[in-house]
């Protein structure tokens, strides 16, 4: 959209914008097809996902492709995964005991170790990637900096968090010689995608929380060096300049003040329905930006129009009256919303 | 020196399985009943892990170290339990509905279950209601348990309820629902027999329409 990048660093600044930016992924075949003018046909999806992502938001988080729902396939572990429509699921892990995670980090950690910072050439076609990228957003902002923390890789990427939670009591050394490897890994993607991008913000994807609890306690994550972590992120992303959104499903406010104190500007995607409480959280860390915030579990997907239009509304003058709001859906626009719900919220959030 | 099953209890609320083996071998070769060490040391056990979730003092790693713990041991005594010993509390089969392919919170229920004594039959994510009444049928469960992460994969339940209905299952066989968006209100309005915010609660829902049937 127009203006995206000003709306943005003045909503994060603290200052109220002429309206509030948006800030979500799109997921969502009807309002795609809406906001790009053409349906998703397989000709061309990734051009007019992203002409419909570049209309509707001035933040796009992420732009997955669609794919062909049940199609499948085995990764070099062994594991069999299943495409859904904008997701894909491991169905089932090719390595079973936690001996065997064992066995194939050990042999994995050299691999993470190895490599040098990224040299000027790398960051050059980095950077030449995201500027193809942003021209195709016309204007919105692509969130290209998503640092992972090294648990978060370890769990998501690899080998999900009950069988982290078995090698963390059984092989405790050799994990956390895993997660040191696997954050030097990020710092050299960091510094890769970090320096060049357009967009203000670096979005860290750290899935810790579900409905009304965390998964791991505080002490785990204190003990796995979460936090630090965390603030090793933030402390890189802001020598670049680049404000730190810390994304996590769930219900956070255990952990909030540790979030914070490792040094995040902001938080998403604020999940009511997990209990999380926009209005509190802005009265509790009035410097903290809130990115999403309108309720994607029942509101957006079940009331009526004109209730969407009141709660964004409500949103908006609450909890933005000073900036600091990214206004979105607490979750992303998947194909559960219908398209005349996302409209009522995007006009709402449009009027300013 | 007799094994104290209540340091069985214990290595299982810490989920030290090695310790937990060690001691449950110990206690079979002392002679103790299977059914006891089950009781007293392991189902003991993990009664005070599902409270301590219950309360938010204890968290998934916690419960998955003590439901592994516990497997564990089960592996060792099983095979010595006689037919009377062996009847579980009751059977349950479980599965996350049809659309949707979220496990976390079904597994955690499921590992609940059976530590607290139930056989539960896991029949994965994305269950098509009929495959769960043929499962029900086959394993004669007292109770089918339902999953649901999505808003738009809630009213798999009701079709779920309906079916049991339909193939005349009730009310020998109860159905409870959990997941996410799923509340006490959506059970009643679907015609479930029960509701359960998180999985230490499962397991004394189940518990409590068991005893209400007997």
């Amino acid at each position: 959209m127009e203006n995206s990048r000003a709306l943005v660093l003045q909503a994060c600044a603290g200052v109220r914008p002429e309206r509030t930016p948006l800030f979500d992924s799109l997921l969502n075949d009807a309002v795609i097809a809406h906001f790009a003018g053409r349906p998703l046909d397989g000709t061309d999806d990734a051009a007019t996902v992203a002409r419909a992502a570049g209309k509707a938001l001035d933040v796009v988080c992420r732009m997955p492709l669609p794919d062909q729902a049940g199609r499948t396939w085995t990764d070099e572990r062994g594991s069999r995964h299943v495409a859904g429509r904008w997701n894909d699921w491991t169905v089932a892990h090719g390595l079973q005991s936690p001996a065997e995670w064992a066995a194939w980090i050990a042999r994995h950690i050299e691999r993470y170790e190895a490599g040098t910072l990224p040299d000027a050439q790398s960051r050059a076609a980095a950077a030449a990637q995201q500027r193809a990228m942003d021209r195709r957003l016309d204007g919105a902002l692509f969130v290209h900096c998503r640092p992972a923390t090294a648990l978060n890789a370890a769990c998501y990427d690899h080998c999900g968090f009950e069988t982290f939670s078995y090698l963390w009591m059984d092989y405790r050394d050799l994990v956390e010689h895993w997660l040191r490897a696997l954050q030097s890994a990020r710092r050299r993607c960091l510094a890769l995608s970090a320096p060049t991008t357009a967009c203000p913000l670096a979005v860290v994807y750290a899935d810790i929380a579900f409905n009304h609890r965390l998964i791991f306690s505080p002490a785990m994550l204190a003990e796995v060096g979460f936090f630090d972590d965390l603030a090793d992120i933030c402390e890189q992303c802001h020598r670049y300049g680049l404000q730190v959104i810390f994304h996590s499903d769930g219900y956070l406010m255990e952990v909030l003040p540790d979030l914070v104190a490792a040094g995040i500007d902001g938080l998403n995607p604020i999940e009511a329905a997990a209990g999380m409480d926009i209005h509190a959280i802005r009265r509790r860390y009035p410097e903290l930006i809130l990115a999403g915030g309108v309720d994607a579990a029942r509101l957006l997907p079940l009331a009526s129009p004109g209730e969407v239009r009141r709660e964004t509304r409500r949103i908006i003058q609450a909890v933005g009256s000073e900036g600091r709001l990214l206004i979105g859906s607490s979750a992303e626009v998947d194909d559960t919303i219908p398209l005349v719900n996302y409209l009522a919220f995007h006009e709402e959030a449009m009027r300013g | 020196m007799a094994v104290d099953l209540q340091a069985l209890a214990e290595c299982i609320i810490r989920g030290n399985k090695n310790d937990a083996l060690a001691l449950a071998q110990q206690a079979i070769e002392e002679g103790m009943a299977p059914q006891t060490i089950i009781n007293d040391g392991l189902i003991a056990g993990m009664a005070v892990v599902g409270q301590r979730f219950k309360c938010n003092e204890y968290y998934i790693p916690e419960v998955l170290l003590a439901a592994r713990a516990m497997k564990e041991c089960m592996g060792l005594l099983r095979p010595l339990l006689t037919d009377a010993d062996a009847k579980p509390k009751g059977t349950v089969v479980i599965a996350t509905v049809k659309g949707d392919l979220h496990d976390i919170g079904k597994n955690l229920v499921s590992m609940m279950l059976q530590g607290n004594g139930f056989e539960v039959v896991d029949l994965g994510t994305d269950v098509d209601p009929d495959e769960l009444i043929r499962a029900a049928k086959q394993h004669r469960a007292d109770i089918i348990a339902t999953s649901a992460l999505l808003t738009t994969t809630m009213p798999a339940m009701k079709e779920v309820v309906a079916a049991a209905d339909e193939a005349g299952i009730r009310p020998a066989t109860r159905i409870i629902i959990g997941g996410a968006p799923v509340t006490q209100e959506y059970a009643q309005e679907i015609g479930a027999d029960g509701f359960a915010p998180d999985a230490a609660s499962a397991v004394d829902l189940a518990q409590s329409l068991l005893a209400a049937a007997a």
